[in-house]
């Protein structure tokens, strides 16, 4: 059951100056999917057509199997939620819950309803115990999730991550991975990230992109097979998937650690 | 490059490209003078003429007026308005349909605050294709006018374009949590709050950390300061200057008398 | 030869209830690669900042001890003076760009400018930074029109056109793509290699573990200063300051448990590439 469709989906700024070129893809209930590719690849261009801040200019973008142009994005982002990159961005309310609220009350819900939703979101991101903090008093990691807190209180289906983890620190990373975790049992989620051993870690399917065009589509264990493409995007296999793509006899498509130790536990069997 | 809205330096190898800003500066406040203190709009209009074979020498003609004509839409109201309703109006030019009528003080009036900034916009805009922002800065800077002043002046030509990116990130932000900008004025009004606080707060955290790459390149140093680009004011400046001031006081003269 | 020096360096912002650094001494010598880690509100860009005299002259607070740079005490001198000395690059790649020239060229001159370098000097000078940073064709564009990489860039070169002797880096890699994190550190390992002291706050790891002489661990205080490898080896110090050890270090950690390793904790790629080929051959 696909949730978001693009079909032959072209994207131009301005006159000439294609940003996304033919993209095909769909996207399945349920999925874990990253994007990855360079700044300027086309990321973030794409996203936005899922919840219509952008529209295409040839081709088309379904949702839920309704072409995205017959719905304004405030209609759409009650489907397709966007956290954006910079919780700056978004963040005006003078009490965390406030602005958690926010969201769901653009959408028309008041009174306990939208106080058990709010509640809710803040016990999904962690944040709960600082519903009555300033937001200015909040550190980066933490105002990051506020930001996905006040999407997840939209309740959409897809929930879209922009860069969730860049400028944050080791402690944020975690609670990013638990959440997004925590979240694939009840939503799609797609994360755009520069972050290759977290997205191995996440991802079910990896989408990758160069110079608007999405150079390839598939699991994570053959992405990071493809040096070639990578190359191409300026990018690099997580450490470990490196570290085995390095040493000959190893498999090339290893993801994680765990997975590392089993094969060398095998390959010096296979020695012996 | 450095802009006004829907006007910036153009680089272009020509005379006027290369005389020295303060220079073109002096013209440009003649040319206001002279709107504003002459009451003949023939002589202003007048001005026109001048301009061209200054901007054909620029080599930026065509840009020179081009903005102009797209606002042709403000002039026609501005003569509508005042041939309509020009207040103590007392020559009748014609009759209208509904009980209006045509002044012709009305039309008369329009013309002289039309011809006013008609010139001073196309020497403005002159000014603005042919003069490098730093050249001014520094030119300025050599007159007396404090370098951060001057600073000010180049940075905010260099940010005002960019606030309009930063703006439309904030309004997409909000949108995508279900904030209505279109429609009726009342949710245009109530869309405002949560586009200012960010932008807001955007601006300052930006404006602090500025300040602080301005205090790492030593912009607080005292003393003399240098150019990387080269002023300097020549005999032909000084002739220029000369004559622009010897010009306008002349026209100004002649437009009492004649 | 110290050309850094803390003595009982405490800092607390105006309005802040705790002290953000608290008795910091330390001293770093002439040339050294020195990386600083620790967590979100470890106090590292207030230790960054610090040496450009950003505090205490730019931010309200109260400081004790004193910081000499070059011979130079930082409370009783001025940004403007210590701008020559060190130079001072953060996060934001945009941000950092003073708007004060319309092309790259002129981006660079501004410092040098304000300083009342001659013309002449300062033409050079930017040819040269602009070869260093191998942004010579974009010489008359706009700073606002390249890539993040670039921008930062032409960020560090700024400031590094001013001749310091310390080039500080606060995190300058966080807000790139892998593309711009690899350029950036190109550079800073080239500059590294000209004998400028290098001080850089970033949460890579696994770069400071090739490049650094040593690493500060920050947590509000100097926790420890030692080499990459004694504390990025260091689990269970990494874990108690809300940080952790890198993919390399795990692996060796495991190889350890499962009994076919019986070395120190392993931080560097390569060498674990060898010990494990090793055990497979």
């Amino acid at each position: 059951m696909s949730i978001v469709q693009a079909k032959d989906l072209y994207f131009e700024y301005s006159k000439g100056v294609s940003v996304l070129k033919n993209v095909n893809l769909s996207i399945n209930k349920g999925e874990v999917v990253a994007i990855i590719g360079q700044n300027g690849s086309g990321k973030t261009t794409l996203v936005k057509h899922f919840n219509g801040l952008l529209r295409p200019t040839k081709g088309e973008v379904l949702i839920n199997d309704e072409p995205s142009v017959k719905k304004t994005v405030a209609e759409l982002s009650h489907i397709c939620g966007y956290v954006f990159q910079n919780p700056d961005d978004q963040i005006f309310n003078s009490v965390v819950e406030e602005e958690v609220a926010f969201g769901p009350s653009n959408m028309g819900m008041k009174g306990i309803e939208l106080k058990l939703r709010v509640d809710e979101s803040l016990r999904t991101v962690g944040l709960y115990e600082k519903k009555k903090k300033h937001p200015l008093d909040l550190d980066l990691n933490q105002k990051k999730l506020v930001a996905i807190a006040s999407i997840v209180a939209m309740n959409p289906e897809l929930i879209i991550l922009d860069e969730p983890t860049t400028g944050q620190d080791h402690a944020g990373l975690i609670m990013v991975e638990a959440l997004i975790n925590t979240l694939r049992k009840t939503h799609t989620v797609i994360i755009i990230s520069h972050d290759m051993n977290l997205v191995a870690r996440v991802s079910d399917r990896i989408i990758m992109m160069c110079s608007g065009e999405v150079i390839f589509d598939g699991l994570p264990k053959v992405a990071f097979t493809k040096n070639a493409l990578m190359k191409k995007t300026y990018l690099k296999p997580p450490i470990i998937t490196e570290l085995a793509q390095s040493i000959k006899g190893f498999r090339r498509d290893i993801l994680t650690v765990d997975e590392f130790m089993d094969e060398l536990m095998l390959l010096r069997k296979k020695r012996k | 490059m450095a802009s006004i809205g829907i006007i910036s330096y153009i680089e272009r190898d020509s005379y006027f490209h290369k005389v020295n800003p303060l220079t073109k500066l002096l013209i440009l406040l003649c040319v206001i003078f002279m709107s504003f203190a002459i009451n003949n709009f023939i002589f202003i209009l007048l001005l026109l003429v001048l301009i061209i074979p200054i901007a054909i020498k620029s080599k930026v003609l065509s840009m020179t007026f081009n903005p102009i004509f797209k606002l042709y839409f403000m002039f026609a109201l501005l003569f509508i308005i005042q041939g309509l309703f020009h207040p103590y109006a007392t020559e009748k030019l014609i009759d209208l349909p509904f009980g209006f009528i045509l002044w012709k003080d009305g039309l008369l009036y329009a013309t002289y605050i039309a011809s006013r900034i008609f010139v001073m916009m196309v020497f403005g805009y002159w000014f603005v294709l042919t003069t490098h922002p730093g050249d001014l800065v520094s030119s300025l800077a050599r007159i007396g006018l404090p370098h951060s002043i001057g600073y000010i002046i180049l940075t905010t030509l260099q940010i005002i374009p960019r606030i309009g990116g930063q703006m439309k990130t904030i309004i997409d932000a909000q949108r995508s949590r279900g904030l209505e900008t279109e429609g009726s004025l009342i949710q245009r009004v109530k869309s405002f709050m949560p586009l200012l606080g960010p932008l807001f707060m955007g601006s300052v955290q930006q404006a602090v950390e500025k300040s602080m790459a301005l205090e790492a390149r030593a912009f607080s140093a005292i003393g003399k300061k240098t150019s990387y680009r080269k002023t300097e004011i020549n005999f032909a400046d000084k002739i220029i200057m000369a004559g622009a001031v010897i010009f306008s006081i002349t026209w100004w003269w002649l437009s009492w008398t004649l | 030869m110290d050309i850094i020096t803390f003595k009982n360096f405490s800092w607390k912002y105006s309005g802040y209830r705790g002290w953000t650094l608290h008795d910091i001494n330390l001293s770093i010598a002439k040339g050294e690669f020195i990386g600083i880690i620790g967590k979100i509100g470890s106090g590292r860009t207030t230790f960054c900042s610090s040496m450009l005299g950003l505090i205490p002259h730019f931010y309200p607070g109260i400081m004790e001890g004193e910081i000499i740079i070059d011979g130079v005490n930082v409370e009783k001198s001025s940004i403007s003076k210590l701008s020559s000395i060190v130079g001072l690059a953060f996060q934001s790649p945009s941000n950092q760009l003073t708007g004060a020239g319309t092309t790259i060229e002129e981006e660079l001159a501004f410092g040098l400018q304000n300083l009342g370098v001659p013309y002449e000097e300062m033409h050079k000078r930017v040819s040269e930074m602009l070869k260093i940073i191998g942004l010579e064709k974009f010489r008359k564009r706009s700073p606002f029109e390249l890539s993040g990489g670039q921008q930062q860039k032409v960020a560090i070169a700024s400031v590094l056109i001013m001749n310091p002797k310390i080039l500080v880096l606060d995190e300058p890699t966080s807000q790139l793509d892998p593309l711009g994190t690899e350029q950036v550190f190109d550079l800073v390992k080239k500059l590294s290699k000209k004998g400028i002291t290098i001080i850089m706050s970033t949460n890579n790891i696994d770069y400071l573990s090739k490049f650094a002489d040593r690493i500060i661990l920050f947590d509000n205080e100097v926790v420890k200063v030692d080499t990459p490898k004694k504390i990025l080896t260091d689990i269970e110090l990494l874990k108690k300051h809300s940080l952790t050890h890198s993919v390399i270090t795990d692996v060796s950690m495991k190889l350890k448990k499962y009994g076919l390793y019986h070395k120190d904790l392993i931080i560097d790629f390569d060498e674990l590439k060898n010990v494990i080929k090793g055990m497979i051959k």
